[in-house]
């Protein structure tokens, strides 16, 4: 069906190997998990921390769990998963450090996605509606769909990255679907009353 | 639940790809009566797309992966705890007073000889704590010396440097007390080996504590008298209280308390229970620097 996204999913045995190899010290290994999951990672990173450089410092880090701790990956679970997991963990742990540096930072505004391309002209302007209405989202929201379009994952492993329940994950679509769903509806309104 | 709910639930996991045949199928089947998810349905769509082409156009750096290399090529060049615990240790050995180690030595060496002599194991006894007492009350006073300058502009946690000195210098006296008897062992017939080490590692265990926490609060002097004077007076008190010839000197309710006082020193739990509250006293009290009691000596 012409709707559903392509999208490439690694296959799980290959990343299982890449961990194994990992534990045992295999430098190699690790840069090739990167070449597959490096962008992936960081764009999930980008999204709860809303600037390319911390985003970047968390990626780094969970590099570093991933080789101190794959040794304990028993391959019960996706791989993919488990490895974003830890960059949710870790990325949750930037927040609070950086939330308890700054308590005077102003936070009103939604974390904008950083290190973006300029949008070519030929964009629609639905298109740049639907990117309005993404960036009003919070970040565990815009988090949520990260993970379900571009990690093309399914609503269990995301609960297990987020380590949360599936009512959870189920709770923060509606609300983005709703968010947006607004959000799109207001500026139609407009539209109509010009 | 709802058929329609759970449809529109699986709508964006539809739009990724990730459900399996018999759930496309069965949704593709509702999408096409209902107008409410059909609607879902291209709002998914919609974002779908955005948020991979966003995401899709990040670059992430290179130096990303160099970095965390490095960094996990730096933490293992970086010694293990046991070697640094080590080092640490042997670091403290010569910021210790030097007469502690010879003078340890020395006593314990008498106290060996007496001991084989008069053939009396009791001398071992007495004198492994009060040794213990004397090395620990000499590590560190309230009083800034050069030892404590140094630990203080090393980036070890202070209360580190006094453990790896504690231990440096209790270590030392404990192996010497079990050296002599050991020693004394072959040359005195009574001897029992594991109650007489018994008997003098658990108050030895105690009056290195209160020794310490004196001589952080007080004086070191202050920790040298005090923890004798409770050591010899458990001595000296049982002597009273067991007359020889003339019956018991002291009788009634100090007598009881006389006995309580020496049942306190043959209570090996209790004495290394209170040894370990007084060490933690005694590392606590380091955040506090202005900690002062009068000092006695």
């Amino acid at each position: 069906m012409e709707w559903i996204l392509e999208r490439s999913t690694p296959e799980p045995i290959n990343d299982t190997q890449l961990l194994r190899r990992i534990a045992a010290g295999e430098e190699a290994a690790l840069r090739a998990l990167f070449e597959i999951y490096g962008q992936r990672m960081y764009a999930y990173a980008l999204r709860w921390m809303g600037d390319p450089a911390s985003a970047e410092d968390v990626v780094q880090e969970s590099l570093v769990t991933v080789w101190q701790s794959a040794g304990r990956y028993r391959g019960d679970g996706c791989p993919a998963a488990w490895l974003m997991g830890i960059v949710h963990f870790k990325a949750l742990n930037a927040l609070r450090r950086k939330e308890t540096l700054s308590l005077d930072a102003t936070e009103s505004e939604p974390p904008a996605p950083g290190g973006l391309p300029e949008e070519k002209a030929a964009d629609r302007a639905d298109r740049e509606a639907v990117r309005q209405a993404l960036s009003q989202l919070s970040a565990e929201h815009r988090a949520v769909l990260e993970l379900v379009f571009y990690g093309g994952m399914s609503l269990q492993e995301i609960a297990d990255v987020m380590n949360c329940p599936l009512g959870t994950v189920k709770s923060r679509l509606a609300y983005a679907r709703a968010a947006l769903r607004g959000y799109l509806d207001r500026q139609g309104l407009r539209e109509e009353m010009k | 639940m709802n058929a329609h709910k759970k449809f529109r639930e699986n709508l964006p996991f539809y739009v990724s790809g990730a459900l399996d045949a018999n759930e496309r199928r069965a949704l593709e089947d509702h999408l096409q009566t209902c107008a409410e998810c059909q609607a879902d349905l291209a709002l998914w769509r919609s974002t779908a797309q955005e948020v991979t082409e966003q995401s899709a156009s990040l670059q992430v750096s290179e130096r990303v992966i160099e970095s965390a290399l490095g960094q996990i090529r730096a933490e293992q060049r970086q010694p293990g705890a046991l070697r640094r615990a080590m080092d640490l240790l042997a670091s403290q050995i010569p910021l210790v007073r030097h007469e502690v180690w010879p003078a340890s030595a020395l006593i314990f060496l008498i106290g060996y000889s007496a001991a084989v002599l008069v053939k009396m194991e009791f001398i071992l006894q007495l004198i492994a704590p009060m040794v213990a007492a004397w090395g620990i009350a000499a590590l560190y006073g309230p009083e800034n010396d050069q030892a404590f300058e140094l630990a203080a502009a090393t980036p070890t946690h202070q209360a580190q440097i006094l453990l790896a000195r504690l231990a440096a210098v209790f270590g030392y006296n404990l192996a010497l007390a079990v050296t002599v008897s050991l020693a004394a062992t072959p040359f005195i017939p009574t001897i029992n080996l594991s109650g007489l080490i018994l008997s003098w590692l658990a108050p030895m265990t105690f009056l290195a504590a209160l020794a310490l926490l004196l001589s952080l609060w007080m004086s070191t002097g202050s920790a040298v008298v005090i923890p004798y004077l409770l050591w010899l007076g458990k001595f000296i008190l049982g002597s009273m209280l067991v007359g020889k010839s003339a019956g018991p000197v002291i009788v009634g309710a100090a007598a009881e308390g006389i006995t309580l006082f020496i049942r306190f020193w043959e209570n090996p739990l209790l004495l290394f229970g209170l040894a370990a509250v007084l060490l933690a006293g005694a590392l606590l009290s380091l955040r506090w620097p202005d900690r002062r009691l009068p000092r006695l000596v």
